[in-house]
């Protein structure tokens, strides 16, 4: 197991080296260079400033060679300056990051009971009505675009009704726990709708799945009540996948929270990697890009580690 | 014996059904799936007949009339007109045109490269299969959108195209089908290495092989007809999975370039008309919505219709 941890981190290590070169390349081929769109923005930027900037940025140097020099120094704590906000990018990041795990871990925290339920629920009758109901729900859910979504319920809830706030970030200085919940509730819901729907197909197939083996059949016979067979017997074993498909699903998560904090205008990573293209700030953009990778690649691993943990047939080579 | 045989001869013989028969009839028998292919039919219907409406209504998708703008519904404009004066329907019936094409061009791409890889993991094995697999692990990795945007937003005349080219409309569909069949063939891989494993196992590939047959000689002859209904099933499912690939990127900036419509970039200000014409955010969306969600049941279908082991 130990073994197997060290063998997968070197790995994930490579891969990462791998991925900072290949965004590295693709990041520098966006239009434009980042003082020039300094100019456009500051018109008291004399020619030898820009020029002094151009040599700070190591525009005009060819790409492998600024690779070597981008990499020498972030091994060295230093992933240079944001041409945005004019700060060093690791500033710009802690904050941003700690606003998507906040949207993320709530709409964890309301998926799992959701889609445990209404996959339980449906995974009793297949094919009843209660089953259709639900799987038409879930293909809503994987079918639903999610920045429409947003769209839709802005217009309803803060629009026509007014209930609720359309932006996702409070206007107060230092925001109550309540009010920044306030404002979370359509972000969450709509990241929620887009997460529960694969979720719960899982959870249903493998309730059938788990439904029909033996030892549901032994709890049966003992004369132990339905409720103990499905709640203590089957849904616990059903489970076990669930640990992979949510670590896959912190992937696609990130994704949505891009669309969602940009409609509602919340200052998270996704939001930052997507101004940090639109505005050409390479530097930002590349961070940026890398934090989500390292995430997703580490919650595989957890992923891999704790379905090993948990289930006990599993042995990791 | 002579009992047993008039027994035999009074049961009717079921009639001769070929595979495909027998897949049509299963298909036919799953309503959510037929209902959603006829959905489809009359949508892709509807996208096809954009051109000959323009021509009936003398309609132009692209022309902005600002003495027009945000018209209600009317006998010339069914579906009112839009924050630049344009006829809402008819951009919407262009649109889909875009969305259409991009998820069926980019699931043929997707299944190619799927196909390609997963072949090659599956037949050779072995080094090149845990390389590959790794490849395609690394890819799954990825965060999605945000390394759509990435590439969405390379500027092709950094990479030797002339300006004019990289910014033409038919460059700007083709790159969008191009990233995104580059990050989404990894569904279509795993599957294909799945089954090409299985194949290769057979007795008649061992067959071929100890016979003198070559690689590129199994893969044609025994293997890519064998995996044939994994394959349509994934692709499938990938139509829906690429069109609001397609939509979210365009909705963000980085696909479509107006003033050409796609139904993600109709979308794009919507925002903006929330409070002053909320219609305008309701139809593109609902358009997308109900063709994704219907090419996901006819997946679906596919997939029951084409798996003998599923019942219901």
């Amino acid at each position: 197991m130990l073994r197997y941890t060290f063998f997968r981190l070197v790995q994930a290590a490579f891969v990462l080296l791998v991925m900072t070169f290949l965004l590295f390349m693709l990041i520098g081929m966006m239009p434009g260079d980042p003082v020039e769109n300094m100019l456009e923005g500051n018109p008291a930027l004399t020619p030898e400033l820009a020029r002094q900037m151009r040599e700070l940025y190591g525009v005009g140097v060819p790409l492998p060679v600024r690779y070597w020099h981008w990499l020498t120094a972030a091994f060295q704590g230093d992933f240079g300056f944001s041409s945005l906000y004019f700060r060093p990018v690791l500033e710009i990041l802690g904050p941003a990051l700690l606003q998507t795990l906040k949207l993320m871990v709530a709409t964890i925290m309301l998926s799992i009971p959701l889609s445990l339920l209404l996959g339980a629920i449906a995974a009793l009758r297949p094919g009843g009505w209660m089953d259709t109901v639900i799987s038409f729900f879930a293909f809503a859910s994987i079918s639903l675009p999610n920045f429409w979504l947003s769209l839709i319920l802005i217009i309803v809830f803060a629009v026509q009704l007014g209930w609720l706030p359309a932006s996702g970030t409070p206007l107060a200085e230092t925001p109550s726990l309540g009010l920044q919940i306030y404002h979370s509730i359509l972000p969450v819901t709509v990241l929620t709708m887009f997460f529960v729907g694969p979720l719960l197909r899982y959870v249903r197939a493998s309730m059938i799945e788990t439904m029909s083996s033996d030892y549901i059949r032994t709890a049966r016979a003992k004369g132990l009540s339905e409720t103990t067979v499905i709640v203590k017997h089957a849904l616990r074993n059903a489970l076990i996948p669930m640990v992979t498909v949510l670590a896959l699903g912190f992937g696609m998560l990130f994704s949505g929270a891009l669309v969602v904090e940009t409609i509602f205008g919340i200052l998270g990573m996704g939001k930052m990697i997507f101004d940090a293209i639109r505005y050409v700030d390479f530097n930002l953009a590349l961070i940026g890009l890398l934090l989500a990778t390292i995430v997703t690649l580490v919650s595989n691993l957890l992923a891999d580690l704790a379905y090993a943990w948990l289930d006990p047939r599993i042995t990791l080579k | 014996m002579s009992a047993i045989d008039t027994e035999l001869a009074g049961i009717p013989s079921a009639p001769r059904q070929t595979i495909w028969q027998l897949r049509r009839k299963r298909f036919l028998r799953n309503k959510p799936a037929v209902i959603a292919l006829a959905i489809l039919l009359v949508l892709s219907a509807l996208c096809v007949l954009a051109y000959p409406y323009s021509l009936l209504m003398e309609l132009d998708p692209n022309e902005t009339n600002l003495l027009m703008r945000f018209r209600p519904p009317s006998a010339k404009h069914w579906l009112g007109t839009d924050s630049l004066g344009r006829d809402v329907l008819l951009r919407l019936m262009y649109g889909g045109q875009v969305s259409i094409a991009v998820g069926v061009l980019g699931t043929l791409l997707t299944a190619l490269i799927g196909i390609l890889i997963g072949v090659w993991a599956g037949f050779l094995g072995g080094k090149v299969d845990a390389f590959l697999m790794r490849l395609t692990d690394v890819v799954i990795a990825l965060p999605m959108t945000p390394v759509l945007i990435v590439l969405g937003a390379v500027d092709l005349s950094k990479l030797g195209l002339s300006q004019a080219l990289a910014s033409s409309p038919g460059a700007v569909f083709l790159r969008i089908v191009i990233i995104i069949a580059l990050v989404d063939w990894t569904t279509i891989a795993r599957i294909t290495r799945a089954a090409t494993i299985e194949v290769r196992q057979r007795e008649y590939v061992k067959a071929a092989t100890v016979s003198g047959a070559r690689h590129l000689y199994n893969v044609l002859v025994h293997v890519l007809p064998n995996i044939t209904t994994p394959i349509t099933v994934a692709a499938t499912l990938s139509v829906g999975r690429i069109i609001l690939f397609e939509s979210t990127l365009s909705f963000l900036g980085f696909g479509i370039v107006p003033p050409t419509p796609s139904w993600g970039n109709m979308l794009t200000n919507a925002q903006e008309l929330v409070i002053s014409a909320p219609a305008l955010a309701v139809y593109p969306g609902l358009l997308i919505f109900l063709t994704v969600i219907s090419v996901n049941f006819v997946g679906d279908g596919i997939r029951i219709a084409f798996d003998p082991r599923s019942e219901k």
